[in-house]
């Protein structure tokens, strides 16, 4: 038997400390159909599974960069309410999304961490791209309307 | 290539910003301007200063043509609301959005809308964040 284990090269973190109970933000996070709302670059996801997502759910992410849209799938690994959830991507890209919420004092601080492989030529950089721009500055902006939203909802 | 990785070229041909508009007004006025100096001409220094000036104007409008019925934009703009869970009151043709005090006006343009957005603090990330949401969906309308 074969095991095949891929590694990671590269990654990104980003944090927000939302003034929302880790739960909702949680329910937020794992609802594929709204994470469009906050991650600027994401266009939409569909073939969305029954909720609640489940460890094994899998659905596909189209994502927009430079003018060109890639596809993906993205498939959960982990889920542990409210405090973490974690998942990988294949496809267009692969990468290792994790997720934990820390809720103290009605606040809740999220800390979002990606990995991902960095391509070794520059047509496999082409086909990974849609983890490449998943930078500093993309997760930053999506934590930050992530905070917006979450701020803005009715209590 | 990986299996299953699908990439197509993304047109957006739902909207026009005014944004995009005015820089589109910018840089024909800059052009204009700049065969003004070569050709020594009036006529199109004059042009170019008054399309940069129009182009200035509107880019800081916080308005979009979006290429549906207004009926179907004004729709688009509460689907979107309520799947951010964002608490709004609609009244006629405008939406107010109550945590931000956000006005959001549609108003039909013959076959297509205008969609403007009236701010409270136009500095405010919030706001700015709202009036860019809502655009972006509207690629979602029916």
């Amino acid at each position: 038997m074969t095991t095949t284990v891929t590694t990671y090269d590269a990654g990104v973190q980003a944090e927000a400390v939302i003034n929302a109970p880790a739960q909702r933000i949680f329910d937020f996070l794992t609802s594929p159909e709204k994470i469009p709302l906050v991650m600027p670059s994401l266009i939409e996801n569909t073939n969305l599974p029954e909720p609640p997502l489940q460890e094994g759910s899998e659905f596909t992410y189209r994502y927009q960069m430079y003018g060109v849209i890639l596809e993906g799938s993205w498939i959960v690994t982990a889920l542990e309410a409210p405090t973490r959830y974690e998942a990988r991507t294949t496809g267009a890209g692969d990468s290792l999304w994790k997720y934990s919420l820390t809720e103290s004092g009605g606040q809740t601080t999220v800390a979002l961490s990606v990995e991902y492989r960095t391509p070794q030529s520059a047509l496999q950089r082409f086909q990974t791209a849609v983890v490449q721009t998943m930078n500093q500055r993309e997760a930053d902006v999506y934590m930050a309307n992530l905070k917006m939203v979450l701020e803005m909802q009715d209590a | 290539m990986a299996r299953g990785v699908k990439i197509r070229l993304a047109f957006d041909t739902y909207k026009l910003s005014y944004r995009m508009l005015g820089d589109s007004l910018l840089a024909l006025g800059g052009a204009s301007l700049l065969l003004a100096i070569t050709r020594n001409g009036v006529r199109p220094a004059v042009f170019g200063v008054a399309a940069a000036l129009v182009g200035v104007w509107l880019r800081d409008m916080p308005s979009s043509v979006i290429m549906r019925s207004s009926d179907e934009v004004l729709d688009q703009v509460r689907r979107t609301l309520d799947l951010m869970s964002v608490g709004y009151n609609s009244d006629g043709d405008s939406v107010r959005i109550r945590s931000t005090g956000t006005i959001v006006r549609v108003q039909p343009l013959g076959p297509v809308a205008l969609l403007t957005f009236q701010m409270s603090d136009p500095s405010s990330g919030r706001e700015r964040y709202l009036a860019r949401t809502l655009v972006s969906y509207q690629r979602f309308a029916q």
